[in-house]
């Protein structure tokens, strides 16, 4: 209880430093928009990670057979998908405010792109098949599978096309400036400790569930 | 759990042997009922008019035409190749399947009859695609090396996906979905390969391409292996 | 520096619903499992 509290003012302080302690980047057409970083990139680092953790409790499905693990993978993937909802929208908003176009096709954008194509995909085989076990076992097959293709995607998308998403070019001088590690780092801390809060909530819920279907 | 039949760690030959009698059941199943080949070739070749009636080829740049190379190939691979395992669902025939050969056979198997489906396509789609759209190839070793690449790791990746999508219950609409994000490493790949054929002479400029198309076709090869029977045996 | 105090008001009032919305489900969770 104490570590959820410290989460909420955790958050609250990582907002309210994005706004007033970060200074404006320079060098971008509206300086104060780049701070949609502090959100954005986080939501993309969670939604990454979740990513690979449905793969991992899908190879933990397959090893044991234990249903924890399939609800794992599915929550997982749905938490994903809504990081990575998060993470397009405000990447959308900040290309619009920054190049005037809302969807150019960026390689990040494509492969976003695709991120939310796969758990389209594993929805839909979720939704597709009514017994548990097999539920289980075909979508934990398809996100051991997406992985690699992602992984390849990432891989060869910088090759194909042109990038216009700011890897290490934010304010003036080269990499991140100081400041903006400094509210950047707690800030990814922060979406991260708010994903596994999530994930918990809704573990124990399934295994709730799950106990009232046995009696 | 199903009866494990045949599972010990047969040796190699003993596997290559059953691979290829899974291959050639399914060739000449295939023979009997021509079902996937009309699929394919008929698709194929209904898009291929479609698209050459309506761009008329010659004000085609190489990537729009690369493009539509691979979404024709891509395509009528769609309409064929989810039929790999759904046939052995729907004519009950999976189970004594699963009793003959190890999974490893059967996924090699089915792998080996989806590829040659791709490759007796593209004898058809590509020439005719060459002379509808008035394609001029700079290079062909790397058209074709790059055309055989990409084929393969389109039959690695489909052919697991048709795996699930046989036991999946809406067979025909969840292959399409499925199999693109997974597939699209190697439809970009292609495409790109294709490209560099059509305008470059240097092999150098499309070996990169090809590389990845193989090294994903290995990739997924290996991972299917190592999932496949997590389904097939369910 | 006002109209940055406006714009942080947002994700700060979508951070406290969330917040308090997740507490309470939390509460919820534990009770059901008894």
């Amino acid at each position: 209880m104490p570590l959820k509290i410290f989460i909420g003012i955790w958050m609250a302080g990582v907002i309210a430093a994005a706004f007033l302690f970060a200074p404006p980047a320079e060098g971008f057409a509206h300086p104060d928009a780049a701070r949609i970083i502090f959100f954005h990139v986080p939501n993309a680092i969670v939604a990454s990670i979740a990513f690979l953790m449905s793969a991992v409790y899908s190879v933990r499905y397959l090893k044991n057979r234990s249903l924890m693990d399939d609800a794992k993978s599915a929550v997982s993937a749905e938490l994903g998908l809504v990081f990575a909802i998060l993470a397009t929208i405000t990447g959308s908003l900040f290309a619009h405010i920054q190049w005037n176009s809302w969807w150019n096709w960026d390689p990040r954008e494509t492969s976003i792109v695709v991120l939310l194509l796969i758990y389209a995909a594993y929805f839909a085989i979720r939704s597709a098949v009514e017994e548990t076990e097999r539920r289980a076992a075909l979508s934990a097959v398809y996100a051991i599978l997406a992985l690699p293709a992602m992984a390849f995607l990432m891989f060869i998308l910088p090759n194909v096309m042109f990038s216009l998403h700011p890897a290490d070019t934010l304010t003036s001088g080269s990499g991140l400036s100081n400041e903006y590690r400094l509210v950047l780092y707690p800030a990814i801390l922060g979406f991260i400790a708010l994903f596994i809060w999530i994930f918990r909530i809704k573990t124990a819920l399934a295994e709730i569930k799950f106990k009232m279907r046995r009696h | 759990m199903s009866i494990k039949a045949q599972q010990k760690p047969a040796n190699p030959a003993k596997m290559i042997k059953r691979t290829f009698a899974v291959f050639r059941k399914d060739v000449l199943g295939e023979f009997r009922t021509r079902y996937a080949m009309n699929a394919i070739f008929l698709f194929a070749v209904t898009t291929l008019v479609a698209v050459s009636f309506s761009i008329g080829g010659a004000d085609a740049s190489p990537s729009v035409q690369s493009a539509l190379l691979w979404i024709i190939i891509y395509f009528s691979a769609l309409s064929g190749l989810a039929r790999a395992f759904v046939k052995e669902e729907e004519s009950h025939t999976a189970s004594a399947l699963r009793l003959a050969a190890a999974p490893g056979a059967v996924f090699g198997g089915k792998l080996l009859f989806n590829f040659l489906l791709l490759i007796l396509l593209e004898l058809v789609t590509v020439p005719l695609f060459v002379g509808m759209m008035s394609l001029q190839v700079k290079n062909w070793p790397l058209f074709i090396v790059v055309t055989g690449a990409g084929s393969a790791g389109l039959a690695v990746s489909a052919t697991i996906v048709s795996t699930i999508v046989s036991k999946a219950n809406a067979k025909g609409a969840l292959f399409a979905v499925l199999s693109f994000p997974i597939l699209l490493p190697a439809i970009i790949g292609g495409i790109k390969g294709t490209k560099a054929a059509i305008t470059s002479v240097l092999f150098a400029d499309g070996m990169q391409d090809v590389k990845l198309l193989i090294s994903y076709t290995g990739v997924m090869f290996v991972v299917s292996l190592l999932v496949f029977r997590f389904i097939w045996e369910d | 520096m006002s109209s940055l105090v406006a714009f942080m008001i947002a994700p700060l009032i979508v951070w406290i619903g969330l917040f308090f919305y997740l507490l309470h489900i939390d509460r919820q969770v534990k009770e059901l499992k008894k």
